[in-house]
């Protein structure tokens, strides 16, 4: 198999420009969906009646149904009952929900991970719930999962080459449309997968950094979590993050 | 009932694909993740490879990489063929990595034990490692068998017919005949379908893990 290099440099720009497209929508559902989980985790951790409950369902159903399924169900199904929405922001919703559902089970290991005595000990000073939550669970819980979330935001990257099934022009649908005009198989397979592969790479150690920025074992050290325990919980909720 | 007639089809193909998926990329999964904790470092490092780029690659271009490459390599595949393969791929990277933390969670002391007992390398994983491995990794292996009977629905992009695929023919074939628009109802209805597979495996899960803690 003789790979056409001059090929492979030829196209690389419209392969680039359709990487903007993967990333700005990557980056936005990572936003989102952080969001998502933060609020949807403190929702449960302070088993707020009603809403805990709402959450919950949200999050099974969303964890227990294919993205790709959401994806039509948004983009072709929403439009027969009178509400069409952009591809993009098909594209965007769909991977934050997605996004969000993960993130919510990620953060809450983390905030359920709290003590009860440190929730006490924030009552017995008497500071509110809201105040319990910015400088006790927050800080805390988010801390001890972010590593967890930080699978899901590049699995988040990943599954943004799902948007080419709606005609979202990212990096895969410039592929797939380019394969459909010079037949070079190949060459542009082999140049995406390498651009996806160093792009997750750099995602990878962007996370590592901001997760040594937050330096939750040291900063931990002596605040009633054990590295047993901690390692633990990291271990468990990463490991069901993949795709 | 043409119309149910068509996605119960559609079903069986997915529930046909998972299984399949399911039981390849467990042998897989299972061996590359021995040998990622081989002492062996060729034998390491090549696991560790294919773990690491089959969990790198989107699966869309894993599928992809599969189905549009092995006929040019000379391999003819159909689409379901090339569905099975793309997706073992990424199923056995994912499961190898949940089987190497489960391995290499038992305590190395035990592996000292077993030597002393006079056991050889094969027979130290065969029965002192493996069993117990086995139960720490099943939480977690089941909750990524349940995303892979998920991502079997992105086999449509390679043209395989499935589930999702007859949802989207029976939608046409209404609109064309009645004139009759239904795609909320039909992905409605493929939605719930997923989750009533997906969610008894998850609540496994769940309690398995809940009995290991």
């Amino acid at each position: 198999m003789g790979l056409d290099f001059s090929y492979m440099i030829e196209i690389l720009p419209l392969l680039l420009d359709g990487l903007k497209l993967t990333i700005w929508i990557s980056a936005a559902a990572i936003f989102f969906s952080l969001l998502i989980g933060i609020t949807g985790a403190i929702v449960r951790t302070l088993k707020v009646p009603v809403l805990s409950q709402l959450v919950t369902v949200f999050v099974e159903v969303i964890r227990n149904t294919p993205l790709l399924v959401h994806v039509f169900f948004l983009y072709f199904g929403l439009p027969t009952i009178g509400i069409t929405l952009p591809a993009v922001t098909v594209g965007i919703l769909t991977l934050s929900i997605w996004g969000g559902a993960y993130a919510v089970e990620n953060f809450r290991s983390g905030t359920d991970a709290v003590s009860k005595s440190l929730i006490e000990s924030g009552q017995s000073l008497g500071l509110s719930v809201g105040q319990i939550v910015r400088y006790i669970i927050v800080p805390l819980g988010f801390r001890i999962s972010f590593p967890a979330f930080s699978n899901t935001a590049i699995s988040l990257i990943k599954n943004s080459a799902y948007m080419t099934s709606i005609g979202v022009a990212e990096m895969t649908f410039v592929a797939m449309d380019r394969m459909a005009y010079d037949f070079k198989t190949y060459e542009i397979l082999i140049s995406v997968a390498v651009i996806y592969l160093a792009v997750i790479w750099i995602a990878s150690f962007i996370f590592s950094r901001i997760e040594r920025k937050l330096d939750f074992n040291k900063k931990l050290k002596g605040r009633g979590y054990s590295r047993g325990r901690l390692s633990n919980i990291i271990r468990r909720t990463g490991e069901n993050t993949a795709s | 009932m043409a119309g149910y007639q068509i996605l119960l089809d559609g079903l069986v193909r997915t529930l046909l694909l998972s299984v399949s998926c399911i039981i390849i990329s467990l042998c897989i999964g299972v061996l590359i993740g021995i040998m990622q904790t081989s002492k062996q470092s060729v034998i390491r490092s090549v696991a560790k490879g294919y773990s690491e780029l089959f969990r790198g690659l989107p699966i869309v271009i894993t599928l992809f990489l599969v189905f549009f490459i092995l006929p040019e390599a000379g391999i003819e595949v159909n689409s379901y063929i090339s569905a099975m393969i793309g997706l073992s791929l990424w199923s056995s990277a994912n499961i190898s990595v949940a089987v190497r933390g489960a391995i290499q969670s038992i305590s190395p002391t035990q592996v000292e034990a077993s030597m002393a007992l006079g056991l050889s390398g094969l027979q130290t994983m065969r029965y002192v490692i493996l069993p117990q491995a086995f139960r720490r990794m099943l939480p977690s292996v089941i909750g990524l068998l349940s995303n892979l009977i998920q991502t079997t629905s992105l086999s449509i992009l390679i043209g395989n017919l499935d589930l999702l695929k007859s949802a989207q023919i029976l939608i046409e074939r209404v609109e064309i005949m009645e004139g009759g628009a239904i795609a909320f109802q039909v992905y409605s209805l493929v939605l719930i379908v997923y989750f009533i597979i997906c969610y008894p495996l998850s609540l496994l899960s769940r309690k398995m893990e809940k009995k290991l803690a």
